[in-house]
């Protein structure tokens, strides 16, 4: 049941992160600040997914950590592109 | 006496945690399959956001003439839908197949949600006049977006294969974990489509 709520927590977590990184895009169109905002919130929502629906969180440290650099990386580089 | 015991449950500790850093959640087969697909995005990716530096301002035009509404509530209906897969595989574990099906049913339904508005988003773009060679940004977004598609269509019938499995009850026992990767397979897939999804959104709608 714990796991359930963790879960259930986790998902209203992801919607509202979703909405705001909407709402940041749609209010203050494309300013570095609203871009790095967007890249940290996806960073984490990616680990989210790979740590506790995907359960990664308890398994394989190296495939663990292989796609949680996925969602490090590629965040990165957008973040990177704004400032190059 | 007590040291003893007490080495004994901490080299017990070790083990399990040992085992814990090991244990791959599915096949082998399919993380090879789940990392060989991430690669592939990750050139799309890469691709998106070096044409974007080279095409500021037809990117930021483009962008605008795209339906933000649809790519988010496509954002939410895959989110849900990979929270009711994850929940699938905690009923799954407590051997509750009417449960499990149930989750299942509703990431499939979540999962049509997308589809249906994907398609209605590229129609509204094609009444529009707007195809794939219109310019760089749209030749990139169909390109992108219809093999995340593709995915997706792919993984709904990994959803209903596994769906029918447990209806027949193929995943008869699911303490064994030969049993049950076949499941946790299929689950993954659908967790990196949403994940993909998770990256593609803000990269082609919002930033």
């Amino acid at each position: 049941m714990k796991k359930r709520f963790q879960l259930e927590w986790l998902w209203v977590l992801l919607i509202a992160i979703t909405l705001f990184n909407t709402f940041l895009g749609e209010q203050f169109s494309s300013t570095a600040l609203v871009s790095v905002l967007v890249a940290i919130s996806v960073m984490y929502k990616g680990i989210i997914v790979i740590d506790h629906f995907m359960e990664l969180k308890y398994a394989n440290k190296h495939l663990r950590w292989l796609m949680r650099w996925y969602f490090i990386i590629f965040p990165s580089l957008v973040i990177a592109t704004i400032f190059f | 006496m007590k040291t003893e015991n007490i080495l004994q449950a901490e080299s017990v500790t070790q083990l399990l945690e040992n085992k814990a850093d090991k244990r791959l959640p599915g096949d082998l087969a399919m993380w090879f399959f789940i990392l060989a697909e991430l690669t592939v995005f990750a050139v799309f990716f890469i691709g998106f956001a070096v044409a974007e530096n080279a095409n500021m301002a037809m990117f930021a035009e483009g962008k605008a003439q795209l339906h933000k509404v649809a790519g988010l509530i496509n954002t939410i209906a895959l989110i849900t839908s990979s929270y009711f897969v994850a929940l699938s595989l905690h009923s799954m574990r407590k051997n509750n197949a009417k449960q499990t099906l149930r989750h299942l049913g509703l990431a499939l339904v979540f999962a049509g949600v997308y589809v249906v508005l994907k398609l209605w988003e590229y129609q509204a773009l094609f009444a529009l006049g707007i195809h794939i060679e219109t310019n760089t940004f749209f030749t990139l977004y169909f390109l992108i977006t219809a093999f995340h598609f593709l995915h997706i269509i792919l993984g709904m019938l990994i959803l209903a294969y596994m769906a029918i499995n447990v209806y027949k009850d193929n995943y008869n026992d699911p303490t064994t974990e030969n049993e049950f990767s076949g499941f946790e397979s299929g689950a993954c897939y659908w967790h990196m489509v949403d994940l993909l999804w998770i990256i593609l959104f803000p990269l082609i709608y919002i930033i």
